[in-house]
């Protein structure tokens, strides 16, 4: 078992448990690539990106939440990004503007980048069974991974245009909202 | 609806959680009925959380997100991570350390500053905080049903009795299996990825970036066959009743027992089939040809003729190293291309070869510094641009 550093907040130094360092891989492999991806949807800096979510880890590594268990510790990391990010579009000055266009649209708290958080967790739950997609998803993902392609042209190949594919989902959405009228129509 | 995620009232993440959950679920198609209802009714709370499931089930997006997630080298990050715990540097301390390192560079020609943390200014080619990191085992296997099966990383698994993945190696084995029918299999690699494979005769194709491979998934009594593009190195497994044949479109590399490697890129002036051992028989259409240990046959539309070569070069890649000899630099820069998923642009017109023997586990900043002590060129990165210049 390595050990990589001393935390410095449980006063003796250098004395390292082994559960927290196993802990501390745990979290980083479950929700490092979702957190960079989460803080990349808001900054769209890769780099800038990598660098604060592993502040975050750091701050994760000498905190307390680490025993926690495993929800709250995934709720502290996003969090954290979160805070992070805002704060470097605020010194950036990007905020400002932001802001205003979020107040706009939204009549809620701004900032708090829940639908991105909700997409980055969804990714990161399907990734690992891409093979359990809807066909059509795991041919343009193949397109997109293997060839490299653009998405028109993918769209090309699958001899479906964006619209097409667009018509399909609207067409998923009716059916839904059709349900829904359907069951309207009992009260 | 009144716990539907943007009802107003305060938000949660942990809704956030459970959008995330649903929406995972229904394109899995593995929701329950009860959690099928409650997808539809957030769905309906509002006009917001349409647009959210909308942008949520798009392919194009849940595509671009997965190959995102898919490029990240989480093993490298956690070793950087692990070495800032060790230091306790705060990110600002290091970029200052980092920027007072340059200035005594530049001001007494020493660099004194020394951490191996610093990837963003190991040299002077990858300045605006931009480098390439290299290839790794990456593919995509095809089954014969249109399923698609996402190599590299994870664990190892096998898909039934008779195919094995390694992640850790990057190999997929198929064992030794007879079948009546002709199934299918395609192993593809994207840029910046390789991979290894293992033919049911024990066969082994290494296959390197932007290259495919077609093969049964069990050889007929009579031939082994399989359809290549990219670029392949094979190491036949001896079967002299079954002659084993690679076809690169009109290309026919015919073997017994034998290692050669298969260069059919498009972007390349020829194609190319090169013998390290044994012997082939090449054909094209009428031409036939036999080609002996350390000739490579270089082929245009219709024809091809033959000369020497240095196979080290050739094979280099699959032994994990570039090798030049006496190699033009647009070819250099094709490869740096492939395994980087770089896009090369000149800004300057150069004519130039160069000898160099350089592993490919570096970042591209690494190899290009390289390259620059001829003096002859030098490279900037700008994101995945490399400009190439005088």
């Amino acid at each position: 078992m390595e050990t990589y550093g001393s935390k410095p907040t449980d006063g003796s130094a250098h004395v390292v448990k082994m559960g927290e360092d196993k802990a501390f891989e745990y979290f980083f492999h479950q929700y490092y690539t979702s957190l960079c991806f989460f803080a990349n949807s808001i900054l769209h800096n890769e780099d800038e990106a990598k660098d604060l979510v592993q502040d975050c880890f750091v701050k994760l590594w000498n905190g307390k939440t680490i025993k926690e268990r495993s929800e709250t510790v995934k709720s502290f990391l996003y969090t954290a990004v979160r805070n992070r990010c805002v704060d470097f579009l605020r010194k950036k000055k990007v905020i400002k503007k932001a802001q205003l266009q979020l107040i706009k649209t939204e009549n809620d708290l701004p900032l708090e980048y829940f639908d991105e958080v909700a997409f980055a967790e969804m990714i990161r739950q399907i990734v690992g069974h891409i093979e359990d997609l809807p066909l059509k998803m795991q041919q343009i993902f193949k397109l997109y991974y293997v060839e490299g392609k653009k998405y028109n042209q993918i769209a090309i190949e699958l001899n479906s245009s964006p619209e097409a594919v667009r018509k399909q989902k609207a067409r998923a959405l009716k059916l839904i909202r059709e349900k829904f009228l359907f069951l309207l129509s009992f009260f | 609806m009144e716990s539907s995620q943007y009802q107003g009232g305060k938000k949660d993440i942990k809704q956030a959680y459970r959008t995330a959950y649903l929406i995972g679920g229904f394109l899995k198609n593995n929701l329950t009925e009860d959690e099928k209802k409650e997808l539809d009714e957030f769905i309906l709370a509002s006009e917001k959380n349409m647009i959210l499931f909308e942008k949520m089930t798009d392919p194009k997006n849940v595509a671009q997100a997965a190959v995102w997630f898919k490029k990240m080298n989480v093993e490298q990050e956690f070793e950087e991570t692990k070495e800032r715990i060790a230091n306790q540097r705060s990110k600002r301390i290091r970029q200052y350390a980092v920027a007072a390192s340059v200035v005594i560079a530049v001001g007494l020609g020493i660099y004194l500053y020394q951490s191996t943390s610093i990837k963003k200014s190991d040299s002077p080619i990858a300045t605006q905080n931009s480098d390439i990191l290299p290839g790794s085992d990456k593919a995509t296997l095809t089954l014969e049903n249109g399923k698609v099966i996402i190599l590299g990383g994870g664990q190892d698994t096998s898909i039934n009795d008779q195919i094995k993945i390694l992640q850790k190696q990057g190999e997929i084995i198929y064992t030794t299996a007879t079948s009546n029918e002709m199934s299918y299999h395609t192993l593809s690699i994207p840029r910046k990825g390789h991979y290894k494979l293992i033919l049911p005769d024990g066969s082994k194709v290494w296959l390197n970036a932007e290259s495919s491979i077609r093969y049964p998934i069990a050889f007929s009594d009579n031939e082994r066959k399989v359809f290549v593009t990219g670029e392949t190195f094979f190491e036949v497994a001896k079967d002299a009743k079954k002659p084993f044949r690679a076809e690169a479109g009109n290309m026919i590399v015919e073997a017994l027992g034998t290692q050669f490697n298969i260069n059919v890129y498009p972007n390349e002036p020829y194609r190319t089939t090169t013998l390290v051992e044994g012997s082939v028989l090449l054909s094209m259409g009428k031409v036939e040809n036999i080609l002996k240990p350390g000739q490579q046959a270089q082929v245009t539309a219709e024809d091809f003729h033959i000369v020497n070569v240095n196979v080290d070069e050739v094979a280099a890649w699959k032994n994990d190293q570039f090798k030049f000899f006496n190699t033009p630099i647009e070819v250099i820069m094709r490869q740096i291309e492939r395994w980087y998923d770089a896009d090369v642009v000149y800004q300057d017109k150069l004519s130039l070869h160069m000898n160099a023997t350089i592993e490919r586990d570096v970042p591209v900043s690494k190899l290009l510094h390289i390259l620059e002590q001829t003096d002859q060129v030098h490279f900037k990165i700008e994101g995945k641009k490399i400009i190439v210049m005088k």
